[in-house]
């Protein structure tokens, strides 16, 4: 098992092989490596991709700190993990829901290190988004005592609401994720140079919500997976490699 | 058919290394679930895929056999099932 360590910070790290160009995988809240393991990171790897992934700081097998969880926190961990791997050249970036909207940070921040950047279900971290996420959070964490909220919930719906209560119980990430300082105005989403795919479910609160910054990106197509909420790499993972992976692919090519 | 119970006692004592629980793999059968038994994590599959790697070498491509599986099939994983994926890939020609 790989770990780096970041910042002092000890962080779980796959890098899957390919020979090709490196691409960075970011999972979301409550979630980890895992989804992308299980899902893109094979097809990937048989397309040629240098595929690296990691636990996002708090989650999997990564160290858990008190602090850290701010998105300008989320952004140095994901550079300082291709920094402590050695690929300093840009990177193919793809992330799901919160890693998305990292993903969208890293660009912004640092778009020397980035070359195009797929996002599954995700937007840039506004004050909106950060609002809603921490409500979002709060409301899972609620959801956990209520057995009958939790009823007719699949195994993967009540594991996630256990996961989040322990983050929540043991980090301040609901408080830091609102950090001003971090997150985006319309500028500064309008300043995001790298091209960006968005995957979105057709169903999805997003989908409803595509307005509020997709015409302000330079360069961004969307794609739609008609009937799918927020869970897409959960429920329709081949639909979003068969979306991602050439997109990604077609940009790599020489 | 000799390799059925080496392989089979090398993940269970891998599973337990992964778990960290001692005594563990005495109990492991290939009808072993790893959600319903073993109350693995998604990311411990991880943590074992790379140990298997370790183990046998780098024709074990978990992630990729992965992608094959149905999500229902994922979280329905049996020891057994990944005991006859690894002897598929180290009883290679």
């Amino acid at each position: 098992m790989a770990y780096v360590a970041v910042a002092g910070t000890r962080l779980h790290v796959q890098r899957l092989g390919g020979s090709g160009p490196p691409l960075l995988l970011v999972h979301g809240l409550v979630d980890s490596l895992a989804s992308y393991y299980f899902t893109l990171a094979g097809p990937a790897v048989e397309l040629g991709f240098d595929v690296i992934t990691y636990d996002l700081r708090g989650h999997g097998r990564s160290e858990r700190t008190s602090t850290g969880y701010t998105i300008g926190d989320a952004v140095s961990d994901a550079v300082g993990v291709l920094d402590a791997l050695g690929v300093t050249e840009p990177v193919h970036l793809l992330g799901y829901s919160f890693g998305g909207t990292v993903a969208f940070a890293l660009a912004e921040l640092h778009p020397e290190r980035v070359l195009d950047v797929v996002v599954v279900e995700s937007e840039p971290p506004t004050e909106a988004w950060a609002a809603r996420t921490v409500e979002g959070l709060r409301e899972v964490e609620t959801a956990i005592v209520d057995e009958e909220y939790l009823a007719g919930e699949t195994e993967i719906v009540r594991k996630m609401a256990a996961a989040t209560r322990q983050f929540e119980a043991h980090t301040g990430a609901t408080a830091e994720l609102v950090d001003p300082r971090w997150l985006v105005d319309a500028d500064r989403i309008a300043a995001i140079r790298p091209p960006v795919l968005l995957v979105v479910g057709g169903a999805s609160d997003l989908s409803t919500r595509l307005d509020e910054f997709v015409p302000l990106l330079r360069d961004c197509t969307v794609a739609v997976i008609p009937d799918q909420e927020h869970m897409l790499l959960t429920y329709a993972p081949r639909e979003v490699a068969e979306i991602a992976l050439p997109w990604l692919h077609a940009r790599a090519a020489p | 058919m000799t390799t059925d119970t080496g392989v089979l006692d090398t993940v269970a004592v891998l599973i337990e290394r992964v778990l960290d629980r001692d005594g563990a793999a005495a109990e492991i059968t290939r009808e072993t679930s790893f959600q319903d038994d073993l109350e693995f994590e998604s990311i411990d599959i991880v943590v074992l895929g790379t140990q298997l790697a370790d183990r046998y070498g780098a024709a074990i491509n978990f992630p990729r056999y992965l992608s094959t599986l149905e999500i229902d099939d994922i979280i329905g994983l049996r020891v057994g099932d990944l005991v006859d994926y690894v002897e598929s890939c180290v009883d290679g020609p």
